[in-house]
């Protein structure tokens, strides 16, 4: 792209535009709009994790106080949805539209939704409920279902089986230092701290409007409107602000379509708020993988040869591969044998999906733990395996970066946090009692773009409203959002008013894969060209203006709210005074595009300190120094919160986050806070985020990369080595819990 | 094989009341009182959200485990989750939409925007009621001291650097003042 | 949440008649647990009892030179109150390991005796077996996910673990618990209050059903004596227990006078390690001796599938309370 956008708002540490909303409790997420007469809906959960429903006894239920409805797979709307779901232009991971029949697939799906005039109603009501079920034996772990493996080709586009050289005998030669080792993560659960939800409002027979906690309007548009048979434009998405998704809101699950459901029936406004309970098996997880890596390198470090295969787990209800290899060992380093493999296993636990950096985060944990293996084979430093291996070049492509830095992560990470004082034998470096561990790992997440249109309204001498379909997660896009808008328009960036979260504006990608800022930024600036095209065009026009009888071609934005021709200048608010208009208003936007020449990637390095007690095993990150290269970072305060939180959830992943299911039911053993731990406050220490690298203009008009999933990944394995080096214990399966330490 | 729903004694009888009972509460509010007939099972979570439209407290877990709906009972923290509305009549309630003075932010909330103390900010009322108490209680007189006395508000966007940064400051500027 | 009735107590002597002439009813304090398991379904009372503003919420000196610790104390009054800081360090340390200061200002005395276990098979009523629940359902913990549960004195009826951080302390302490019912107060020592489960897990405590907790007592300790709450959890704040040890010891020189050790997270109640203390009475203040009181202490201890690690962590984690109380290490 030749357009390069001049910074001027962008790259400032503005505070974010909606901190104040948040800061007052005042921003409203979707479960607190209230419609009037605003109806309860409460979901039941399966207790079993396959076989079906013989009956449901609803009869007490529906008599409890305050109850309207009892649906279930007995009495709800039969939809008539095309049998090509899945093609709706929006996402379903869970396939199976809920209550569409008896059959239970896994613990926790929901077999009924009990509609109350309160919650308190509701909820007891659920509890009335007396089911009859068909219980059948399931399976929960790959060892239950072999006869299920299954080696898809592709999984959203990307290719799962690949090779490239002759990977047997590349680590069949001799005089080289190979290591062979099988890393196991287990179920993670996105767990936001505000839990899906949905209120459902039909206005007449023919139109639906949810307030939907959503990382995709559109797409939550789109699945709806196909399910409920309705045309797309009759169904209209509410979602200002989104508290927190991590991938968990991207998909629609069954209790979006249950609450549209349940208000068809009761005829009001139902809202549906997925407990936290259910969140462990309603709104997707990561499932547990299983990754065996050989790397041989010579003595030198060259990595010769890496083999990654990668099992996993998926559910009876949607096909879903965590995909270990793909952005882990496909883009890390190069060798001349690489190959890596995916196999999937159903069972019955409920659909997996996105979860932050899904085969990316568990995919670098696995294969930065195995070179830090391989650097202690070596006897090389961990850090120097890196540098000897670092690649201009996409490894399997082969086709270059379009800007790659990560050397200057590594140096600039190891000078920050001091690597160079590290001792590499594993237990040698202590402070008092404590056992202190140096780990690093690489981080790496390629940079996506996809289809984005954007409106611009701007009002002379005032506000520019600029509109998109897009999402703030609290990933910072409305702030990132108004100051690529101001600099691509040309106004301060106070007079900019973004407005996102609704259906209503042009289409905006779901907020995923880390895309959002690339693919909306270039859209605004694709859309601030047309508006500058049409100010250049009433200027010609205008016999009175500066520009009049200027060259059209040399027209450009040439200072706030200016557009000239290098000579002569006018002011956006003239060029309107002058047609008579008090707004202009002008839409663009961009499509996604394969570039064949260059790989376009992030990359950076974590350097974690932990300390270990001896004694009592218990592991705490002292320190943690990670280093990015993004591209043009819009906005380092925002942009370095994103960092921070993807260390933060990689802390969490090494060291404490697992779904458990309970063996004689399939249930999660562990589907609350108290249980599934999360990092709290004093879990965390002080954390150094660093940018390095240049703007990537090659990618986008604004030189950025996305910034939200790449600080998750390699952050377990820095973690995970750092333990190691500690504690010279090479724990390879997730979290590392003392008692792991203790055997 | 005949289960339950839920394996719990819930059905009517034993003594239980078939409805609820509806109970005359006035609960004050951000010095405002508030007269309502609250079902004697809603929490004071619960009433603040959905009947008298003060969404600025947040559900997060509904089980006392994440620090989300915490909110100030006559200064003290509290997670208003696991509190009946009935139980708070008389008590001078504070809420995140309270802590302004007129239009001026709360120091705290200040510090919190300026150190990017937040992102979703679904956890942000939770925290800053509990900073706002933690302050009061002096439980923050280090970094370390902040953390611990902060781990009752979970962040799961991880933005916990910002919030003790935002702290420190919040308690560095309260401590200027006096 | 079943439907249920709600009065608000203001005295006690009526609000223990209320109790007595209720069999469903069931006392409010803080609600931080009963609210919890009412949501839970797991207590469905058909009546609250709100004894919440009742005046027993003081902590005062006895003459003796304990203090007495209102049931309606919070538990983050009770940390910081002087008396308590001064002579009581162990519960102190011990109040502010558990839960979140929330939930401190929240929690009171009397329901923290009779906080219930966080067993999942008991909390979650989706699973159907659980004999504390439902007795005679069967005991879901025992071939399930049990790495939070019992290793010492369960049962195969039970394995569930209590959970309280202050029960610990006061176990240690050997505090006394004073009841009220219309026939009058009693006190129980508190290795009689909690029970072990037995065949009837259900049954928790020695409390009568219609007895009102009114305050603990805590003897006078030593003021040359020393203590140290240590809990250990999978993070480092707002977690329950894997294991954890309350130790009040008195030394004469490096000699042990006495030492008084209670264990958290180990048993169906606060599990009080005579063994151990019996082990450490009149010995030298080492390593050695104190490793050999926490085997002692976990001899007959029996762990289960996820759970077995505790029996080593139990035994570090009592050694180490045992270090830094008498400061050897």
């Amino acid at each position: 792209m030749s357009t390069e956008l001049k910074p001027h708002a962008i790259g400032q540490p503005l505070s974010r535009v909606d901190g104040r909303l948040k800061v007052t409790g005042a921003a409203r997420y979707p479960a607190e709009f209230r419609p009037p007469n605003l109806a309860c809906g409460f979901l039941v959960g399966s207790t079993i994790a396959k076989g079906a429903i013989r009956s449901i006894d609803v009869t007490t239920a529906e008599k409890a106080p305050g109850v309207l409805a009892v649906l279930t797979h007995q009495n709800v709307p039969k939809l008539t949805e095309p049998p090509n779901a899945k093609d709706s232009g929006g996402i379903r991971i869970e396939e199976r539209i809920p209550f569409s029949d008896a059959k239970i697939n896994y613990a926790g799906q929901y077999i009924a939704v009990i509609v109350a005039t309160t919650f308190e109603e509701a909820r007891y009501a659920a509890g009335l409920l007396r089911v009859d079920y068909e219980v059948e034996r399931f399976a929960l772990t790959k060892e239950d279902a072999p006869d299920t493996a299954k080696q898809p080709e592709e999984s959203i586009g990307e290719k799962l089986q690949q090779r490239k050289g002759e990977i047997a005998a590349a680590l069949a030669k001799p005089d080289l230092v190979k290591i062979e080792e099988t890393y196991s993560t287990p179920t993670e659960t996105h767990n936001p701290m505000e839990c899906s939800a949905t209120i459902a409002e039909w206005p007449d027979a023919q139109h639906l409007v949810l307030y939907d906690a959503t990382q995709y309007v559109k797409g939550a548009q789109a699945v709806v409107a196909q399910a409920f048979n309705l045309p797309r434009e009759n169904v209209r998405i509410i979602c200002p602000f989104v508290g927190g998704a991590f991938g968990c809101k991207g998909p629609v699950w069954p209790h979006t379509i249950a609450a549209a459901m349940a208000a068809l029936v009761v005829k009001r406004p139902v809202r549906i708020e997925v407990t936290r309970q259910l969140m462990f098996s309603g709104t997707g997880h990561r499932p547990p993988t299983f990754q065996t890596i050989a790397l041989a390198a010579s003595r030198d470090g060259k990595l010769q040869a890496i083999r990654h295969k990668s099992e996993m787990l998926t559910s009876p209800v949607g096909a879903w591969v965590e995909a270990c290899g793909i952005g882990s060992t496909n883009v890390l380093y190069d060798a001349p044998a690489i190959e890596f493999s995916h196999t999937v296993y159903t069972v019955n636990v409920s659909q997996p999906s996105f979860m932050r950096a899904p085969g990316e985060c568990p995919g670098t944990y696995a294969a930065e733990c195995a070179m830090d293996e391989l650097a202690y084979a070596l006897g090389m430093d961990p850090l120097q395996l890196r540098l000897v291996n670092d690649s201009p070049n996409h490894p399997l492509k082969g086709v270059p970066w379009s800007t790659k830095h990560l050397r200057e992560c590594y140096e600039v990470g190891a000078e920050r946090f001091g690597w160079n004082k590290r001792q590499h034998a594993p237990g040698s470096m202590k402070d008092g009692r404590l056992s202190i561990g140096w780990g690093m790992a690489t981080a790496t997440y390629p940079a996506k773009k996809w289809d984005a249109d954007v409106h611009i309204q701007l009002h002379a001498g005032g506000k520019t409203i600029v509109k998109c379909a897009s999402h703030d997660l609290g990933t910072g896009a409305y702030t990132a959002f108004t100051q690529i808008s101001a600099d691509a328009i040309g106004v301060p960036v106070e007079d900019v008013v973004f407005e996102l979260g609704s259906s209503d504006f042009p289409y905006g990608p779901v907020a995923g894969g880390s895309n959002s800022t690339a693919t909306v930024g270039s859209a605004i600036v694709a859309a601030a060209q047309k508006l500058h095209e049409k100010l250049a065009g009433l200027a010609l026009a205008d016999k009175e203006s500066p520009l009049a009888g200027a060259e059209a071609k040399k027209i450009a934005l040439v200072g706030a709210r200016r557009l000239g021709d290098g000579s002569k200048s006018v002011s956006f608010d003239d060029i309107l005074h002058g047609a008579g208009l008090k707004s202009i208003e002008a839409q663009g936007g961009i499509k996604e595009e394969e570039n064949k020449k260059l790989g376009f990637q992030s990359f950076g390095a974590h350097f974690c300190e932990v300390n270990v007690d001896p004694e009592l095993l218990s592991v705490r990150v002292s320190r943690f120094v990670s280093v990015m290269d993004c591209g043009r970072v819009i906005n380092p305060k925002t942009g370095g919160s994103q960092i921070l939180g993807g260390v933060v959830m990689g802390i969490g992943m090494a060291l404490e986050e697992h779904t458990v299911y309970d063996r004689q039911t399939g249930l999660p053993a562990t589907r609350n806070l108290a249980d599934y731990h999360v990092p709290v406050n004093a879990d965390i220490p002080a954390i150094e985020v660093h940018f390095v690298g240049e703007p990537d203009f090659a990618f986008n008009p604004m030189g950025s990369r996305g910034m939200g999933e790449i600080g998750i990944t390699g952050a377990a394995a820095a973690v995970a080595n750092a333990v190691f080096h500690a504690t010279g214990k090479r724990v390879r399966d997730l979290p590392i819990t003392l008692d792991k330490l203790l055997v | 094989m005949q289960y339950e729903a839920y394996a719990i004694d819930t059905a009517p009888g034993r003594g239980r009341p078939e409805a609820a009972q509806k109970i005359d509460i006035k609960l004050r509010i951000n010095g405002s009182e508030h007269a309502l007939a609250v079902d004697s099972r809603t929490t004071l979570l619960d009433a603040l959200r959905d009947r008298l439209g003060l969404t600025g407290s947040k559900k997060g877990c509904d089980h006392g485990q994440c620090g989300a709906c915490t909110v100030l009972v006559n200064g003290r923290r509290i997670n208003s989750c696991l509190t009946l509305a009935a139980m708070h009549e008389g008590d001078e309630i504070t809420t995140i939409e309270g802590l302004a003075q007129d239009s001026a932010l709360h120091s705290v909330q200040l510090a919190f925007i300026e150190h990017d103390a937040f992102q979703c900010g679904y956890c942000t009322s939770g925290q800053i009621c509990s900073a706002v108490a933690l302050l009061k209680e002096d439980h923050a007189r280090t970094d370390d001291e902040i953390r611990e006395w902060m781990s009752g508000n979970l962040c799961r966007c991880g933005a916990y650097t910002n919030i003790v940064a935002a702290i420190r400051e919040a308690r560095e500027k309260k401590a200027a003042a006096l | 949440m079943t439907p249920f009735t709600y009065s608000r107590e203001t005295d006690l002597a009526q609000a223990t008649q209320h109790l007595a002439g209720n069999p469903q009813a069931k006392l409010l304090g803080g609600g931080t647990n009963l609210i919890d398991l009412m949501k839970m379904g797991v207590e469905t009372p058909a009546q609250l009892l709100d004894i919440h503003r009742l005046p027993l919420a003081q902590i005062e000196a006895l003459p003796d030179g304990g203090i007495r610790i209102g049931a309606l104390a919070r538990n983050s009054d009770t940390a910081e109150h002087p008396l308590v800081i001064k002579n009581y360090p162990l519960l102190r340390e011990a109040l502010l390991a558990g839960a979140s200061p929330q939930l401190r200002n929240m929690a009171t005395t009397g329901g923290n005796l009779l906080q219930r276990t966080r067993c999942p098979y008991f909390y979650d009523p989706a699973f159907s077996q659980c004999n504390k629940r439902r007795p005679g359902s069967g005991c879901g913990a025992l071939q399930g996910y049990n790495r939070m549960h019992a290793i010492l004195g369960q049962s195969e009826h039970c394995i569930a673990a209590h959970p309280s951080d202050m029960c610990v302390a006061m176990a240690a302490l050997e505090a006394v618990i004073r009841v009220r019912s219309g026939k009058g107060e009693r006190q129980i020592a508190f290795e009689d209050f909690h029970r072990l489960p037995g065949d009837t897990p259900e049954k928790e405590t020695n409390l009568a059903p219609d007895e009102i907790i009114t305050a603990v007592d805590l003897p006078p300790v030593s003021s040359s004596a020393r203590s140290h709450y240590l809990k250990i959890r999978d993070r480092a704040s707002y977690a329950f227990a894997l294991v954890s040890a309350g130790v009040v010891v008195e030394l004469e020189g490096n000699q042990i006078k006495w030492a008084r050790v209670a264990l958290g997270g180990v048993a169906h109640k606060p599990w009080r390690a005579r063994v151990a203390e019996q082990a450490l009475q009149g010995k030298e203040a080492t390593p050695d001796v104190f490793r050999k009181a926490a085997e002692e202490a976990l001899a007959g201890a029996k762990g289960y599938e996820f759970n077995r690690f505790k029996i080593e962590l139990a035994k570090r984690c009592l050694v180490r309370a045992l270090n830094v109380a008498t400061a050897i290490a």
